[in-house]
């Protein structure tokens, strides 16, 4: 079974042309750097222009990226365009004090489960088609069984039954080690009582 | 359900249990399922996993989605199959030519329902599919009757309200001359007047995206608003969802503590007037109060007695007057 690929192995991955790494890279972080980019600029589209130029950039200069966690790079890109196309409008001075005050506190800001969050989109990119295609529009998408079925023409319990596959080898793949251990001890310790 | 195989479990019990969707014959079989050590630690394990991917649901919603469409067409560019897109091209052109052809037999037979506004309100006009559209004036509407085809189209130039029926299957799509609004089944707002370089969307509830000209695209939720200039190509997003956006067609007005300013542009665009102002000190003064059907001149009147200023009629125009 291939290793599964965290946060971290995403860049040299993206290094060797890894078009399924650069998907991943970029739903992983293409909402939270959006976030990040309007704290700097209004304009909904400019900021969304930046985030998607970033990433280009990183999949046009791909050779030269470098084995290292790809938060602190993406994030450190989108501010640097986000203050560049703020210093070539007009009004730097009121600016200023955001960026300065933004500066410090952005760190704080960012979710920290990106790691397991690009294990479990590799996870669910790796599930049979339909299976796949049905638990993304329930669990990602939010529709409902009943939508589902009627989107796709097919039975209620056809599609109840591909989300409890996909479950299933989810479950398998991502090893819920951690959560069987504390039930394992929980149960230890209530025997023990 | 088998009690001691984890193996054979139910998946419609199950995924109806962690949907919510369980009815009490599915509760009580799953009660007796779990009561067993082994499959309640597999069902933990399970649930573990399904609140993991909720988290995830960012990745995979519909402006993810959009924007890895977009960026995945810039970035990977195909250079390896040159011939084969030759051959491809041809096929497509031939296509393209059938398409027009059919195409043009539809707009000589057109089959279109249209209405239009002056200077009157069309209020809650029912369409093919039991939406309704409230229209305000100088505007105009078009639809294929019966909504004949795969999507469910409006062509619209002015401004209206929709209330569209929800139907998964046929996207509800409003075509203007600044960019296009596509939704499932939700209320909202448009405003876009010809002479107008703006268009302005306000959504009461669901969601409704919109494209502009150069396939710009957002999608805007319940109680936000947009404005899109067709000129600067920009699209502004606001998260207040004004309170007198309907006002034309619910008659309701709501001014809390605004400037006598936006209160004029608030009348004007309801009752269809021109109001002026002309001292400074008097465009700045707040007012609050809540008006339902009322007539303009009564409002003006509470507006004058409030501030002891005079309302004047002159050559079609109202004036706010500074009393001395």
């Amino acid at each position: 079974m291939k290793k599964m690929s965290t946060e971290k192995d995403l860049f040299s991955l993206i290094n060797q042309s890894d078009k399924k790494a650069f998907e991943i890279l970029f739903r992983l972080y293409f909402q939270p750097l959006k976030a990040f980019a309007l704290k700097f600029i209004e304009d909904v589209d400019i900021a969304e222009g930046i985030v998607q130029e970033t990433f280009i950039q990183i999949w046009e200069h791909r050779s030269k990226l470098e084995n290292m966690a790809p938060k602190s790079y993406l994030y450190r890109m989108v501010k640097n365009r986000s203050l560049n196309h703020i210093r070539h409008q007009e009004v730097k001075g009121k600016y200023t004090q955001e960026i300065l005050h933004t500066q410090n506190e952005w760190e704080e800001d960012i979710p920290d489960n990106t790691d397991k969050v690009s294990q479990i989109l590799e996870c669910v990119d790796k599930l049979p088609e339909q299976c796949k295609k049905i638990f993304v529009m329930n669990r990602m998408h939010g529709l409902k069984h009943a939508e589902i079925a009627e989107e796709l023409n097919i039975s209620v319990k056809t599609v109840k039954n591909h989300i409890g596959k996909a479950l299933k080898i989810l479950r398998n793949e991502l090893n819920a080690v951690d959560m069987v251990i504390v039930i394992g001890l929980l149960k230890l310790f209530s025997e023990k009582l | 359900m088998e009690t001691n195989n984890s193996q054979h479990i139910n998946w419609e019990i199950v995924t109806a249990i962690l949907d919510d969707s369980a009815n009490e014959t599915d509760r009580e079989a799953f009660k007796s399922w779990i009561s067993d050590e082994q499959n309640s630690l597999y069902y933990e394990e399970i649930k573990h996993t399904w609140e993991q991917t909720g988290d995830i649901s960012y990745c995979f919603d519909e402006e993810t989605n959009g924007a890895w469409e977009e960026t995945s067409k810039r970035v990977f560019k195909d250079n390896t199959f040159k011939v084969r897109k030759l051959v491809f091209r041809a096929v497509q052109i031939a296509a393209l030519f059938c398409i027009i052809f059919i195409a043009s037999k539809h707009l000589f037979f057109p089959d279109k329902k249209e209405l239009f506004t002056q200077n009157n309100i069309i209020n809650d006009f029912k369409m093919p599919d039991n939406s309704l559209v409230s229209i305000n004036r100088n505007s105009h509407i078009a639809f294929i009757k019966g909504f004949k085809g795969l999507k469910r189209k409006v062509w619209l130039e002015g401004e209206a309200f929709f209330d569209v029926e929800k139907n998964i299957q046929k996207p509800f799509v409003i075509k203007t001359n600044k960019g296009e609004f596509e939704v499932l089944g939700t209320s909202f707002n448009i405003m876009c007047y010809e002479e107008d370089s703006e268009l302005s969307l306000s959504v009461k509830t669901g969601k409704v995206r919109f494209t502009s000209p150069n396939n710009k695209f957002i999608i805007v939720k319940k109680g936000e608003s947009i404005k899109y200039n067709i000129n600067t190509n920009q699209i502004l997003k606001n998260k207040k969802f004004n309170l007198n956006v309907l006002s034309w067609k619910t008659k309701q007005i709501v001014f809390d503590n605004m400037s006598l300013t936006e209160v004029a542009q608030v009348l004007e665009s309801v009752y269809n007037v021109n109001i002026n102002i002309e001292d400074d000190h008097v465009k700045t003064l707040k007012f609050s109060a809540n008006f339902d059907h009322q007539p303009l001149d009564k409002i003006l009147k509470v507006i004058a007695l409030t501030f002891d200023i005079e309302i004047e009629y002159k050559n079609n125009m109202i004036n706010f007057n500074q009393m001395n």
